[in-house]
């Protein structure tokens, strides 16, 4: 499909972007938090995708645009860090974004636990300094290694570690800040130690 | 900041630290030895391990959100014109660059090649001197114009008393405003007819108040007024140094002008 959108085929390149645009908008979305800048980061990783198709040497497609749109994403922070009041004028109001759309699984009770507590830890990630939030969804939700990040970020390896284990530690924090969060923080540790022990 | 923790008497152990030690970051022995000591006996440390490790797990298994609307690339968005490439100056730059470098060297060569060439020494006469008077005065915005002029005076003093030869220091230092006063070398004429009441032209009545038959060549300063031979210097360096200002302008002071316009 990568050969033949080399060739100039458009239609083959977009049937690469339908597969992977909720990938690359979802990490720019966690990233920014900001729906309307996630859409631009999101066509700007197609757009350079298809214009650097050449220096694709192989390999997945999927961490190639993930690794543009993160690259994309923290150039919009560390912007919006060195002009603070522009970016909160220009950051529209935190609306909630439509996160849930898997297909129910077997077990429908089990599956609406997780899709709400899925979203609650969505709002906590929102709530994370950049930098933490960086980390966190680096390193557990997309599955870069401490190097890779420390590598996109700047920062030091020991950095790169502090800001993952206290953006959990604070993700803990803030989901037991509520009655229902932690709940469903504790349901979702007994299954998965039930899960284990299996 | 993990190897530093020492787990006291009743005293829990940090998320930050469980976590680390979740991803078996906990180098330290010891505080290995005493974070496993803790958890066997601690049900609430336990329970936070639990809960960090559901926590990761939720994480890898977040949902994509749904997208709103579609990425698909249209034509004109891969097209190469689609891509701004800001204006000329901004285009061009290392070129321009280069070719100021270029031009800038290649007026020196000329410069120098037309002093080695032209070498001064030959005699003057005073409506020469005048000449180079009216020039100086004409071309007087400039600093190096005045230098000239004051020259000229100097020159002219020296004039009034004899008729002898011409001190080099005029044309040498005369020569180089020479491409500045270029563009201004009309005016320079006009200035000279105004100054003389002669019907002539500039050029003719250099040519006709000439006392001796000095050699074209060995009067750079002169050339100015001159319809021929040293002409094409003079015209030579003014073009070059025009093309060096625009070339200046366009590589430095265009691009600055752009950015401080946003």
């Amino acid at each position: 499909m990568i050969a033949a959108a080399r060739n100039g085929d458009l239609a083959a390149f977009n049937t690469l972007v339908a597969r992977h645009e909720r990938a690359v908008y979802g990490v720019a979305l966690r990233l920014l938090r900001d729906p309307e800048a996630a859409e631009d980061v999101t066509q700007d990783t197609f757009v350079r995708a298809h214009a650097a198709l050449d220096q694709f040497v192989g390999g997945s497609a999927r961490s190639w645009l993930l690794r543009i749109a993160t690259n994309r994403s923290y150039d919009v922070l560390r912007y919006r860090r060195r002009r603070p009041a522009e970016s909160l004028d220009a950051r529209p109001v935190e609306e909630e974004p439509v996160w849930a759309v898997e297909t129910p699984p077997a077990d429908p009770e089990a599956f609406a636990t997780r899709q709400e507590l899925s979203a609650r830890l969505e709002a906590a990630l929102a709530m994370l300094t950049d930098d933490q939030r960086v980390a966190v969804v680096l390193y557990d939700v997309q599955g870069y290694s401490y190097e890779e990040i420390a590598n996109l970020t700047g920062a030091t390896l020991g950095t790169v570690k502090s800001r993952i284990h206290r953006g959990r530690a604070r993700l803990r924090e803030l989901l037991r800040q509520d009655p229902r969060s932690r709940e469903l923080l504790g349901e979702a540790s007994r299954q998965h130690s039930g899960d284990e022990s299996a | 900041m993990m190897a530093e923790y020492v787990t006291g008497h009743g005293e829990h152990i940090p998320d930050e630290l469980l976590s680390a030690y979740l991803d078996g970051d906990v180098e330290d022995e010891q505080t290995l030895v005493r974070i496993d000591a803790h958890l066997a006996q601690c049900r609430d440390c336990r329970e936070a391990l639990g809960e960090l490790r559901a926590l990761v797990r939720l994480l890898g298994d977040l949902p994509e959100p749904a997208v709103p609307r579609s990425f698909a690339l249209t034509p004109e968005m891969v097209q190469p014109a689609n891509v701004v490439p800001g204006p000329w100056f901004v285009r061009f730059q290392p070129a321009l660059r280069w070719a100021t470098a270029a031009a800038a060297v290649l007026l020196v060569l000329v410069l120098g090649a037309d002093l080695a060439l032209h070498q001064p020494g030959g005699q003057e006469s005073a409506s020469e001197v005048q000449i180079m008077m009216a020039d100086g005065e004409a071309g007087g915005a400039a600093t190096a114009g005045r230098a000239a002029a004051d020259a000229a005076t100097e020159a002219a003093e020296a004039n009034a008393a004899t008729t002898a030869e011409q001190s080099s220091p005029v044309p040498e230092a005369a020569a180089p405003p020479a491409p500045a006063a270029g563009p201004a070398s009309p005016e320079a004429a006009g200035a000279q007819v105004e100054t003389f009441d002669t019907p002539a032209t500039a050029g003719s009545e250099a040519e006709a108040s000439r006392d001796a038959p000095v050699d074209q060549a060995a009067e750079p300063f002169a050339a100015t007024q001159e319809a021929d031979g040293p002409n094409i210097w003079r015209l030579a360096e003014a073009v070059l140094a025009l093309v060096v200002l625009w070339l200046l302008v366009a590589t430095f002071a265009l691009p600055r002008l752009r950015e401080r316009r946003g």
